[in-house]
């Protein structure tokens, strides 16, 4: 896996999960999860935060979702890293694509507001 | 306090040595704070910026200076200046000795025109750069340092331009140089570049090889090709959410067909576990 820092200061490091040290984890129970560090301005427990996962093949968007995705319901979204024992300093969100249909080439692009106040209120955009 | 510049540059010429025949001076008494730091370029790491500062009261000295990775193979040159500054009332000789440390199984070779202020230091695997300068009362100065020697993996001395292969360019460089005494090219050194040193250059011709990475080693998993190379990052992100505080792409460029698989090839390395 290729991780690429494109804007702000966090980073991604490895936990240490039952399964062994991994910063990215595709889990059967239909979640898939990368864990992160604090950055210099950001600290990463914040239940506050917003994201949005989207997944691209072939340079097509497979799917996007988004911490309060209005039109997803359950867990079908984003969870911020909390510091809580469940989830960490890690992003988790639901499956787009299983695990056992991964290709190589297949992207992830993580995009996180630090406060609500810099989040997009318009979800799902209008992509018109 | 004046401020002045002197030149202390130098190119690489014909004539060399093979550095193993050039000692070196020792340490000098008081010692510098170095920081040295990698500095990135689009294609990664790619030289060390060093700083390196001494003071002592009335005396201080201040060299910064770059040059390639320690595992360069090439034209490997030292650019930078070194700056002294003399407060006491009389004028001092002032010196500094710099190093520059080459990674296990390279080695330079010096030209002959910096073997005064540039040696190697096989035990410890240094480049030693000297320099020296008279510095007057209350006086400030400037010396640029600059230098290149040729880096060459031990053991492939014949590779004249430093290109990694023992090949027919590295002929043509030795036959250019025939009838000369020029050491750089007197690979049997015996004082002459003769057929004696293009016999050992044929000798030590380069062999090929290579190698891909088995992304589909361990068995398993979907890809059509299993020894594809990894894939570059070519996505851009959605301009959409360019407000986003943190934006990080992640690309899958080798598939997880193991419970806990090593991923790797670009900063940070991490790992995608199934779990």
């Amino acid at each position: 896996m290729a991780v690429d820092l494109v804007k702000g200061d966090l980073g991604v490091e490895d936990d240490t999960g039952s399964g062994g040290a991994a910063a990215i984890s595709a889990s059967t129970y239909g979640y898939q999860s990368v864990n992160l560090s604090d950055g210099e301005n950001w600290i990463i427990e914040n239940p506050n935060s917003r994201w949005v996962v989207e997944m691209y093949r072939d340079g097509e968007l497979v799917g996007t979702l988004a911490t309060d995705s209005g039109n997803v319901g359950g867990n079908a979204r984003v969870q911020p890293p909390d510091g809580s024992s469940q989830y960490g300093d890690g992003i988790w969100w639901s499956t787009l694509i299983k695990q056992d249909e991964f290709r190589v080439g297949d992207v992830w692009i993580l995009y996180g507001w630090n406060d609500m106040g810099n989040f997009i209120t318009a979800y799902p955009p209008n992509r018109t | 306090m004046m401020l002045r510049s002197l030149a202390l540059a130098a190119v690489l010429t014909g004539s060399s040595a093979f550095a193993q025949d050039i000692d070196c001076p020792p340490r000098m008494p008081k010692p510098l704070t170095t920081t040295r730091v990698p500095q990135l370029s689009g294609e990664g790491l790619e030289s060390i910026l060093t700083v390196s500062e001494g003071d002592v009261g009335d005396r201080q000295v201040v060299a910064v200076y770059e040059r390639p990775m320690s595992d360069y193979i090439g034209p490997f040159g030292l650019d930078g200046s070194v700056e002294w500054t003399n407060n006491t009332t009389v004028a001092r000789r002032m010196s500094i000795r710099l190093i520059v440390q080459l990674s296990d199984g390279i080695i330079p070779i010096i030209p002959e025109i910096h073997s005064g202020e540039v040696c190697w230091e096989p035990s410890t695997k240094r480049i030693i750069t000297v320099v020296e300068q008279v510095v007057a009362a209350g006086e400030t100065i400037e010396v640029p340092v600059m230098w290149e020697v040729v880096t060459r993996l031990e053991g492939q001395l014949a590779d004249f331009n430093g290109d990694g292969w023992v090949d027919e360019l590295d002929q043509t460089l030795l036959i250019n140089a025939l009838g000369t005494d020029n050491p750089l090219y007197d690979l049997n050194k015996d004082g002459i570049v003769d057929m004696m040193d293009m016999e050992i250059i044929f000798q030590a011709i380069s062999d090929s090889w290579n190698d891909q990475i088995e992304a589909n080693a361990g068995g398993g998993g979907v890809e059509e090709n299993p020894i594809d190379p990894p894939v570059e990052i070519t996505e851009e992100f959605n301009p959409l959410w360019e407000s986003a505080d943190e934006i990080i792409i992640l690309t899958m460029n080798e598939l997880p067909n193991d419970d806990v698989r090593g991923g790797h090839f670009i900063i940070p390395k991490v790992d995608w576990r199934l779990i």
